[in-house]
């Protein structure tokens, strides 16, 4: 036997051993251990070609030095794929050892929320500065005269058992009933331009506070004022406008009304939200809601404006955003809106 | 009774349309079929004529089954006060249908020997306050029961019937729409013993009472028109008669009172002695002076036949101010120019003769036309129609009113829909609203739930918290509702402790905010309005977190200052606000919050006071938590410029050197003021100064505390080099010292 031989044998034998030993693993400490024993600076790996650095003989020393290179090449690359393996198998296990209940509760972030008023306002403004109308805001303690007298209720005029006011201490001095006034102060900054805009904000009547009335509510009004402009002109653009609120596919309806500031003077209904038209308890069996008032700008009412009513026309439309959040939502109760009842508001 | 009381109009879902701009309960109308058809032949089934009623202007709220009769219930539009009439609704009827109606026969039989002017005299004053007063006598009329188609008809009207006299001047009073009333002529004689009775409208003086129907003593004044004689007031003009000539079950000779009252004059006189009636209703709405007489022939009639008697010869018509004639002009081009509609003035004409207006073509608008060509738009080539009003239509004065007649009756579905296409001038942006709309989305961002608060409440709440004093002025009710509401808001904080305390029973944790106005008297711009300055307020109240089972501990904790005024900082950032103009400044109110208060600068401009809420104040309005913070802020200083000019910077990829420093400073020196002044003495190379410690021991010694930054240095051109931030250092710790008297305490 030539110590070749012998060299080669060994290093079979260590082949064997090292790799049954490898096998037998099954954690990342053990493939450490394992990787200490035989292929460290002192394992048995580098000493079996340590002792092939011993042979003298050239050809000898060539073979059993590949054979031992081999070897350890073969070993580093299964001691790297079981170290893999190892770690690959610990983590799942760790990750598995956490795993949850997933139907305990979340760890809840703070919701902000806007009021339902204020959104359906939003709404309403958005679909309307589309079409060109211009937010214009005015006061909401207003005088008898912007309120009333100008929008062509003088003094005494029947019309005004209509709104039950809310007066002050200071004569002439009220709440205002209806967002109305706005276009007053509108026409009045701007004419004679023509003009587009709408007036949203808080109204107040003097009504007993129930499920069904309120003394504080908002409106927004809307009015468009301009050369020949026509009723059929109102009638596009609340076309458009409940299409875009109401979804399209709502038939509108105009029945003549009357507000002693426009004249024609209409209401204006729509198919049902509900029932689309059939009749349910919310339209009363009549298939229409009616969701807006509006009418052609009252001659008098332009020329308190500041337009000359022989060339100007114009339309102006109002509705209130809590009845329509109220038909929306099927709220059934309107004190809702200004109590902040917090398990109301969260619904919304 | 239908009428006299504001009605509201509900839908099942609870909502009344008096919440609905510019609607508004309007005043009913009972109308029997089979008294209607009386007047007009109906050919249509009653849900359609329902229909066709309320398109055109005449509301039909509801059909009732009386019997083999069903009634009408219409909502009466203050224009349309003719139709607060049976004949009223027929004539509508008539026109919607395209048919005519029969009216009942003007008959007056009069038997008697004595002539009505020799029997009463009447005397109007004022012919301002009364247009036309008629008196017609009926003598040995047998007061009874009524015959039953009366009283069914008056029933069903939703009028009770009381006996024939009476129920005649009701029946005719809703067949017509005239308001009628009957005197006992023999108590009105004995009052005048010798003389003739004398009927005198006129204003009370000044004292006088008298004994209304309903058995009230009315205490005059001269601004309440009456029906006197010589004794005195026998009746409230056109709101009620007076106990002292009621007709009662010995009456035997009736004077019938028909007359047209100024509708001013009954509207104040009925407010003043807090009255309305049926009459006074349809008086406030406007009477022609042209149906006093035919009401007055009617009822005389009807009592004749129902009560026996003779009706004296003649009427007594006082009529100082003879209704006039109305006339109003159109154009073809101003219906297209009002309802976008192309109709030939031969369709306008035959729309308008339906209604029974009385048509001419012209060439033009006589130049004293008046009112009747208002705003008239006529191409100087084209005809005119010369339109006369019928009598009984007080609300036809304008060419305006004459297109609704011919957009009602033609129908609004007949109208096409167009959009608007006249260019508009340069936009108008309106700040103050995008403020608004921004700080309800950052605030929304931070959690924060929005609310909208009653703009009304008291003087008290003001004070309980701290807010007022006695001789605070307010925009005060004169006729407030309710005692919890009576002023109008001068503090957001008032509304957010009242939403707080409704809710504090069963909300464990609050966080909301308003955007609204206040109201100050005493800044007014216009010399009456009260200024309405916008704010928003912000509330915390409750564990920072929603807690449950499995919460973070730290957000169980109760919210606080602090919590609050990082809210502040993040909307401030949001909104846009530099923070070096921000300052927070120490602030005691101690009649609303505790020390834990602070006023927020920007620049010069105060923007607002925060703090936890006195928790003495919050047991008095019976709230539990007792960290409560609050903060009431301006919107004007938050709205931005019309373009905003801030810059975004490049990121800076040189290394910074960070760097602790500590300070150790008298108790007193802020941690925000501190490092307000590294950052101002550091300039444009210290770009971070964040506090990382407050520490207080025996080392330090009493009342002084240490304050630790960690303060970054960097260079925006190159790697700030190590000369540089030993010198930016000392000039940061020189400027502590010499300021503040700061030591520099650890590096």
């Amino acid at each position: 036997m030539s110590e070749v031989a012998d060299i080669l044998k060994a290093a079979e034998a260590l082949n064997i051993e090292a790799r049954e030993s490898l096998a037998r693993i099954s954690d990342v400490a053990g493939v450490a251990a394992w990787h200490a024993e035989y292929l460290s600076k002192k394992g048995k790996i580098p000493a079996l070609l340590k002792s092939v650095g011993a042979i003298k003989e050239i050809e000898a020393k060539k073979q059993a030095g590949k054979a031992g290179n081999e070897l350890n090449q073969a070993l580093k690359a299964a001691f790297e794929a079981k170290q893999e393996e190892m770690k690959a198998q610990e983590l799942a296990a760790k990750l598995s050892a956490e795993s949850v209940d997933v139907t305990l509760p979340g760890r809840l972030m703070p919701l902000g929320k806007i009021h339902p008023s204020t959104a359906t306002i939003r709404e309403i403004c958005g679909i309307l500065n589309h079409l060109g109308f211009e937010i214009y805001e005015a006061p909401e303690v207003e005088t008898d005269e912007y309120n009333f007298q100008l929008l062509n209720m003088p003094p005494d005029h029947p019309a005004r058992d209509m709104w039950d006011t809310f007066y002050t201490t200071t004569p002439g001095l009220i709440l205002r009933t209806h967002t109305s006034p706005g276009q007053i102060h509108a026409m009045r900054a701007l004419a004679p331009q023509p003009i587009r805009i709408i007036s949203a904000g808080k109204c107040f009547r003097f009504e007993e506070v129930t499920a069904r009335s309120e003394s504080m509510f908002h409106q927004i009004e809307g009015i468009a004022v301009g050369h020949n402009i026509t009723f059929a002109d109102l009638k596009g653009t609340l076309m458009s406008f409940v299409d875009q609120f109401f979804g399209v596919g709502r038939k509108l309806r105009f029945r003549k009304s009357y507000f002693p500031f426009t004249e024609p003077s209409v209401e204006v209904d729509i198919t049902c939200t509900l029932c689309n038209g059939k009749g349910c308890s919310v339209c009363k069996q009549s298939g229409w809601l009616e969701v807006l008032g509006a009418g052609m700008v009252h001659p008098t009412v332009l020329k308190n404006g500041g337009y000359d009513p022989s060339v100007f026309s114009g339309f102006a439309f109002g509705m209130g955003p809590e009845r329509l959040t109220m038909l929306k939502y099927r709220i059934d109760d309107i004190r809702y809106f200004f109590s902040n009842d917090a398990r109301f508001l969260k619904q919304f | 009774m239908p009428g006299h009381s504001l009605g509201h109009w509900n839908l099942d879902i609870g909502i009344s349309l008096v919440i609905l701009v510019w609607s508004f309960g309007f005043n009913d109308m009972l109308v029997p079929l089979t008294w209607l058809r009386e007047y007009i032949d109906i050919d249509v089934p009653t849900s359609e004529l329902a229909e066709r009623l309320s398109l055109a202007g005449m509301e039909v709220e509801g059909i009732e089954k009386a019997g083999n009769d069903e009634v009408l219930n219409i909502a009466i539009t203050p224009d349309a006060a003719r139709c607060l009439s049976v004949i009223g609704v027929a004539r509508e009827v008539a026109a919607i249908l395209g048919k005519s109606i029969k009216l009942p026969p003007d008959e007056f039989p009069a038997g008697g020997e004595e002539r009505a002017d020799q029997l009463v005299d009447v005397s109007i004053e004022d012919p301002n306050l009364c247009q036309r007063y008629i008196g017609v006598v009926v003598k040995g009329v047998q007061i009874r029961e009524s015959p039953a188609w009366m009283k069914d008809r008056l029933e069903r009207a939703g009028v009770r019937a009381v006996n024939n006299v009476v129920d005649v001047t009701n029946y005719v009073m809703l067949e017509w729409g005239q308001p009628l009333h009957a005197f006992d002529y023999q108590k009105l004689k004995s009052r005048a013993g010798s003389e003739k009775p004398k009927v005198i409208v006129r204003p009370a003086k000044s004292g006088e009472k008298m004994k209304t129907l309903d058995a009230a003593e009315r205490n005059l004044n001269p601004s309440m028109l009456m029906i006197c004689d010589s004794r005195g007031p026998i009746a409230v003009a056109g709101v009620m008669g007076g106990a002292d000539s009621e007709v009662s079950s010995q009456t035997r000779d009736i004077l019938i009172e028909a007359a047209t009252f100024d509708k001013t004059s009954v509207r104040r006189t009925a407010q003043k002695l807090k009255m309305s009636t049926e009459s006074s209703f349809r008086f406030t709405r406007g009477i022609p002076s042209r149906l006093p007489e035919i009401a007055a022939r009617r009822a005389a009639k009807l009592i004749a036949e129902l009560g026996g008697g003779n009706i004296a010869a003649g009427i007594v018509d006082q009529y100082p101010v003879p209704q006039e004639a109305v006339t109003v002009y159109l154009t073809a081009s101003q219906v297209k120019r009002t309802l976008g509609v192309e109709l030939s003035l031969d369709e306008i004409a035959k729309t308008l003769s339906r209604l029974e207006f009385v048509i001419e073509n012209r060439a033009s608008v006589p130049s004293d036309a008046g009112a009747g060509a208002m705003a008239l738009f006529a191409d100087p080539k084209e005809d005119v129609l010369k339109c006369a009003v019928p009598w009984y239509r007080l609300d036809v004065r304008i060419p305006a009113d004459l297109t609704e007649e011919i957009a009602r009756l033609r129908g609004f579905d007949s109208i096409g829909m167009t959009q608007l296409s006249e260019p508009l001038g340069r936009p108008h942006r309106n700040l103050i609203n995008e403020t608004e709309e921004k700080l309800r989305d950052i605030l929304v961002g931070c959690g924060f739930q929005e609310t909208i608060n009653y703009s009304l409440t008291t003087p008290q709440m003001h004070e309980k918290l701290g807010l007022a004093s006695e001789s605070t002025k307010y925009v005060t009710l004169a006729n407030a509702m309710s005692v919890d509401r009576t002023v109008m808001r001068r503090s957001m904080i008032v509304s957010a402790i009242e939403g707080l305390a409704y809710n504090a029973r069963f909300a464990e944790r609050l966080a909301t905010f308003e955007v609204g106005r206040i109201y100050l008297p005493e800044q007014s711009e216009d010399g009456i309005r009260p200024k309405e300055d916008r704010r928003v307020s912000l509330l915390m109240c409750g564990a920072r977190r929603t807690v449950n089972f499995n919460s973070d501990p730290s957000g169980t904790e109760e919210m606080d200052f602090f919590d609050l005024k990082g809210v502040i900082e993040s909307l401030l950032a949001r909104a846009g606000v530099k923070e070096d103009r921000i300052r927070f400044e120490s602030h005691r109110q101690p009649g609303t919050f505790t020390p834990r208060c602070a006023r927020v600068m920007i620049g010069e401009k105060e923007l607002g006071v925060f703090g936890e809420i006195n928790p003495a104040i919050l047991r008095e309005l019976g709230i539990k938590s007792n960290r409560v913070a609050v903060a009431e802020l301006r919107i004007t200083p938050l709205i931005p410029g019309e373009w905003d000019w801030s810059r975004s910077t490049t990121v800076n990829k040189f290394p910074a050197v960070i760097e602790d420093l500590a300070f150790v400073v008298e108790e007193n020196i802020g941690a925000g003021t501190l490092r307000r002044a590294i950052v101002r003495t550091g300039g444009q190379r210290v770009v971070d100064v964040e506090l990382f410690d407050v520490f207080r021991g025996p080392a330090l010694g009493a009342g002084k505390k240490s304050l630790a930054f960690r303060v970054s240095y960097q260079d925006a051109n190159a790697a700030i080099a190590n000369e540089e931030v030993v010198s930016l250092r000392e000039k940061i710790v020189q400027a502590i010292a010499s300021e503040f008297g700061g030591v520099l305490r650890a590096v």
